[in-house]
């Protein structure tokens, strides 16, 4: 490695770096994206601790009305309160995304750069991403939370093979414009071995639009959860999920508004302030 | 008037949204309102009995309309059985049969017929028609729960213009039950009966057609062998996708019938006193928490009394039944030979003492998982009520819901581990139609894994037995004997509810818990 | 051509495989239409003698082979379940799903148009950031959430829509639109913001460009440049999106339907699925992800026309 090809890699550095992905978050979409999803969350985590009953606590009192009494939102159908199940339901939805989302990051982009780096792979992997993405989110659910019994399993593998596709195209996308760039082809022309050009600068600029593509697809996986339960594929009762308690307590918008306005408040928060999130990250990687 | 380059005033664009908006508020106000049908109208405001509609959430299912309990919407009004059944004492009742008799020994019954039925196709009804149909009950496609009692026949014969002859090997105490169990169906047609294309019966309503997820239409039988029956010229069943949507349908007068509701909806529905509700009496559907004696702890007969102690079930009978329905410990009827009430309270509501049991089996604090089937409001309401309970006698219970067809593959594999509940039908009529035919309670084969030789001893007396001292001993004793053993702890009894307009008159319901319309109509 | 060729080779290729992941899933999952049709009572033998008459004891890839063969020749069989010929059980039930898709699809398009030219054409700041926060709520309201909320208001509090149901385009069509208003709406939303934002980007981008400039100096009005030179020169990648978009259009039907208790091809898929009616439900599933493939083989040809047109023009790249 010479001093020319040295030279010739610092000066390919593109200004900001990972730094630029993070300042995108203190634009107002970003602040309000982040606020947003830090308070459902925080919500989530500390809010139960302040409630005298539990989710999976019943009671005589069934579809207690809001507002008033015991119950800030009222009880469910057996006397739970609702309230403490829509917590529980965003810690879950948490915890599910925080589960899947990982897996098909590292999935998606293994098999985005595999497909860059070796022609029949990437014919491979566009073809696996093609299969993915041509069944319909929710009936890829279906299908998967029938082979193996509906639960959070089911729903970690559907979101998992849904979300795999955007990070592996973007990976893929990333990985060969890069490749292009003139810097790479100085790089390669200098003697670099390829190894140090993938380390030192593709996969860092691969990474990077990864990562902004991972907001969205946390926000697809809620809603593929949600739509799930919706056709009763999802999470099972007594265990509370949002998308659960929607479709439950949609049969009792007329008694009970509140069973199902909850969490249906809850979702639309936790996805508008991921895409704030996403919108803002996705500019800032544009800008560079 | 109209601006260029972006001034404020009158743009080309705004006054094409105003217009747009503007005509769609025009349209909107000049179609009639769908929703309008949406309003707490009461009922519904027929001037005649033309037309009865019964709204239910379930569809037609013509595959497995053999097997009692499905199809309660339409199997009574298309086909008649060969006897009705007397709801107190449980006993048949001459319909299309008018009289049956036994031999001495009770192995010979000779049924005689009316000799004035026909078929929706115009063909008379006779001894062989009766024969076919309890043929077709024996093979396991008919999925028919009296099947079982049907194989015990050892031979079917035609002994006259209109009568026939079952014979037996041996008495079995049950065996009337074929009577009011089983629909009379037409061997001409029976090739398009599965499929639902052609539904041929004697019953007061002819099959039309079958739009399915939609409507089924039936029209009057005028030639019905119960003169001047039915009165509605016509009925339609109606399938709704949704509870709420039939609930709203039975609160609009959309339906003459809301048919199954959950028992709290209808409730809900009937508080105001302009809509009736009804239920199947005794045509119940027993509710149990059925324990499989494979896992530990459930083995040990202890654990399982301490269950039947733990469970409230008078909480369960207001709570999950919304009142429609009795808490009971046994799973038939107790007004049976050799029952009495008491039997109903055998085990009574006692945390401490289920506790204390459990301690003296050594397994306090054992975990036991209960699995409904997924979609049952009803089962998911009992479930939440039997999960607190056994949580309050030292278990640690767990409720999982298990999707409706591994549910199925599960129960008939007897593959459940722990603890499920469900629900029972057919008990009311003898508790030997349910050993027989029903997987919980089988003598050979029951869910539950039970292979105690004094059951199938119990079971046995009871099946087989010829008279009625006979009877009403073997009911005694297999009752103490289920009681005691615990295995299949009956939790209460819930008809099927039903919600109509208070005009609505001469509803019924038959003998197997289905919607009955020969004498209804609109008052 | 060649290029067409090998995408829709491509297509056929995954259509095949989707074929096989289709008809594994389900043959994974415990239970088989014979469970369900031998009924809570029956034995296990008593299931096996169902199966075996249903033939379902051959091997997996005899099955699959008289199955994928049947579909190919258009002989698609009688549902296990229900008895009846496939063909005319999906044809009873497709028009219900397809008004509800041609309504959303229309819907999703001219509402994406809309908001996309009211985000490229605002002028003022205020309307700029009211359409930007109307674009970002309509994109966190996914169809089981809008929904949901659309029953609340319409339905029960305001009483001007019926909750659930659905009509007959063809015989009564004022009351068909009505039962389709919410569900339509509901599953046009996300997709709308999304083409309106990729339709304003693109808008903004050509306003930059030589043509734009010149019309603009020869007099035309502004109304006629929007819309006679950069709505159609920006409409490409909306497009595209409006072409995936309308391609998962199933999936917001599947749910829409539940909610809605709408008897279409959706709810028939999850009741197939649920009772195991193999035929039915691969048949299904295979359909929908037929028509995903297709609109993303139809977005990817007409893209590369677009590109190629574009290119000529001189276009933006």
């Amino acid at each position: 490695m010479t001093a020319v090809a040295a030279l010739a890699l610092r000066w390919a550095v593109p200004a900001g770096g990972r730094r630029g992905l993070l300042s995108g978050l203190r634009t107002l979409r970003g602040i309000v994206g982040v606020a947003v999803v830090g308070l459902v969350l925080l919500a989530g985590l500390i809010l139960p601790l302040f409630l005298k009953a539990g989710p999976l606590q019943q009671s005589a009192d069934a579809l207690a009305p809001a507002w008033t009494g015991a119950h800030l939102f009222g009880t469910d159908e057996v006397g739970r309160d609702i309230l403490a199940r829509v917590l529980a339901g965003i810690r879950l939805d948490a915890v599910l995304v925080v589960v899947a989302v990982p897996i098909s990051v590292v999935l998606g982009t293994a098999l985005g750069l595999l497909s860059v780096a070796n022609p029949l792979a990437g014919d491979v992997a566009q073809w696996i991403f093609n299969l993915l993405l041509g069944f319909p989110g929710v009936v890829m659910g279906i299908a998967v939370s029938v082979a193996i019994a509906p639960g959070k399993t089911a729903i970690i593998v559907a979101m998992v093979l849904a979300t795999i596709p955007a990070f592996g195209r973007q990976a893929r996308i990333t990985a060969m414009a890069e490749l292009s760039r003139d810097y790479v082809a100085a790089a390669t022309v200098a003697g670099t071995p390829r190894r140090e050009i993938a380390r030192h600068h593709i996969l860092p600029n691969v990474l990077d639009t990864v990562i902004a593509r991972i907001a969205p697809a946390v926000s697809h996986a809620v809603l593929l959860e949600g739509a799930l339960s919706v056709v009763g594929l999802g999470i099972q009762p007594p265990q509370a999920s949002l998308g659960q308690m929607i479709a439950s307590g949609s049969q009792y918008l007329s008694d009970a508004p509140m069973y199902a306005l909850a969490p249906l408040v809850a979702v639309f928060l936790a996805v508008m302030g991921l895409s704030l999130i996403g919108d803002a990250l996705n500019d800032a990687v544009l800008r560079r | 008037m109209f601006n260029t380059d972006g001034a404020p005033g009158l743009t080309r664009r705004r006054l094409l949204g105003v217009s747009a908006a503007g005509s769609m508020a025009l349209f909107l106000a000049a179609c009639s309102s769908a929703a309008s049908n949406t309003g707490d109208t009461g009922s519904g405001g027929h001037a005649k009995t033309t037309n009865l509609t019964v709204g239910t959430t379930t569809d037609l299912a013509p595959s497995t309309i053999l097997r009692t309990g499905t199809n309660p919407t339409t199997l009574s009004l298309i086909f008649d059985t060969l006897a009705g059944v007397d709801p107190n004492t449980l006993q048949p009742t001459p319909g299309v049969a008018t009289s049956w008799r036994w031999n001495a020994d009770r192995t010979e019954l000779t049924v005689n017929l009316r000799d004035d039925v026909y078929f929706h196709s115009g063909r008379k009804l006779g001894p062989q028609d009766a024969i076919f149909s309890i043929k077709t009950e024996q093979s396991s496609t008919s999925g028919a729960q009296i099947g079982a009692t049907a194989l015990l026949i050892d031979s079917m014969k035609v002994t006259g213009a209109n009568q026939f002859k079952l014979t037996l090997k041996k008495p079995v105490s049950s065996f009337l039950n074929l009577l009011i169990l089983t629909p009379l169906i037409d061997s001409e047609t029976f090739s398009d009966l599965y499929s639902g294309k052609k539904m041929v019966g004697t019953g007061p309503y002819v099959f039309q057609s079958w739009t399915p997820g939609s409507q089924v239409k039936l029209t009057r039988n005028a030639h019905y062998w119960q003169k001047g029956l039915p009165y509605a010229e016509s009925v339609t069943v109606r399938v709704f996708g949704s509870e709420q949507a039939l609930v709203s349908a039975a609160r609009t007068g959309e339906v003459d019938v809301a048919w199954a509701l959950v028992p709290s909806d209808a409730a809900l529905l009937t508080k105001s006193g302009k809509l009736a509700s009804h239920t199947t009496g005794e045509a119940f559907a027993e509710w149990y928490v059925g324990v499989n004696v494979k896992s530990k702890p459930f083995d040990d007969v202890l654990v399982r009394q301490a269950i039947a102690h733990a469970l409230d079930r008078d909480r369960i009978t207001k709570q999950a039944f919304a009142g429609f329905g009795t808490a009971t410990c046994v799973p038939w009827s107790t007004s049976l030979p050799g029952l009495s009430g008491s039997d109903d309270t055998y085990y009574n509501y006692d945390p401490a003492k289920a506790k204390a049991l459990l301690k003296q089996a050594g397994a306090l604090g054992a975990s036991a998982p209960i699995a409904i089937g997924a979609g049952n409001s009803v089962a998911a309401a009992v479930a939440n009520i039997v999960e607190f309970n056994l949580s309050e006698a030292g278990f640690k219970p767990h409720v999982s819901q298990v999707q409706s067809t591994t549910y199925q593959a599960q129960l008939q594999a007897a593959s459940i581990n722990g603890l499920w509940i469900n629900n029972v039908g057919q008990s009311y009529l003898s508790p030997g139609t349910v050993l027989l035919g029903n997987a919980p309670l089988k003598v050979t084969g029951n869910t539950s894994n039970v292979t105690d030789p004094q059951y199938v001893k119990l079971a046995d007396n009871l099946i087989y037995a010829a008279s009625d001292a006979d009877i009403a001993a073997a009911n005694r004793a297999l009752t103490t004997y289920m009681l005691d053993q615990a295995w299949h702890i009956t939790v209460g009894r819930a008809p099927t509810v039903a919600v109509t307009p208070a005009s609505l008159t001469g509803f019924q319901t038959s003998g197997t818990g289905g919607v009955v319309l020969t004498s209804a109509k609109l008052a | 051509m060649a290029y067409a060729g090998k995408r829709c080779l491509a297509a056929l290729a995954v259509l095949f495989a989707a074929s096989i992941v289709v008809f594994l899933l389900l043959h994974l999952a415990p239970g088989s239409p014979a469970t369900v049709l031998a009924g809570p009572d029956a034995s296990p033998t008593q299931v096996e003698a169902v199966a075996k008459g249903l033939h379902l004891d051959q091997a997996l890839p005899l099955q699959y082979w008289h199955w994928l063969t049947g579909v190919v020749s258009g002989h698609l069989g009688e549902s296990y379940i229900l008895h009846r010929p496939i063909g005319s059980l999906i044809a009873q039930r497709l028009g219900s799903t397809i008004q509800l898709m041609v309504g959303a699809a229309v819907l999703m398009c001219l509402l994406g148009l809309l908001l996309g030219i009211a985000a490229a054409e605002s002028r003022r700041r205020g309307w700029r950031a009211v359409v930007d926060l109307l674009s970002t709520v309509a994109l966190s309201a996914p169809p089981f959430v809008s929904s949901v909320l659309f029953v609340f208001l319409f339905a029960i509090t305001w009483k001007v829509l019926p909750a659930g149901g659905q009509a007959s385009f063809l015989s009564d069509p004022s009351f068909s639109i009505q039962y389709l208003a919410m569900p339509s709406v509901a599953i046009a939303i996300p997709g709308s913001a999304v083409i309106g934002r990729l339709l304003a980007t693109e808008m903004r981008r050509t306003r930059q460009e030589e043509f734009v400039r010149t019309a603009i100096a020869k007099g035309a009005s502004r109304w006629r440049v929007t819309v006679g030179h950069v709505v159609p020169n920006s409409i490409g990648p909306a497009m595209v999106e409006a072409g995936i978009r309308i391609g998962e259009m199933f999936a917001g039907a599947v749910v829409v339907e539940s909610l809605f208790a709408r008897a279409g091809i959706g709810s028939l898929l999850v009741d197939a699925v649920e009772d195991r009616d193999y035929l039915l439900a691969n048949d299904l599933l295979l359909l929908s992800v037929a028509f995903a493939i297709v609109m993303q083989l139809l977005t990817e040809l007409g893209m590369s026309r677009l590109d190629r047109r574009l290119a000529l023009t001189g276009g933006p790249a």
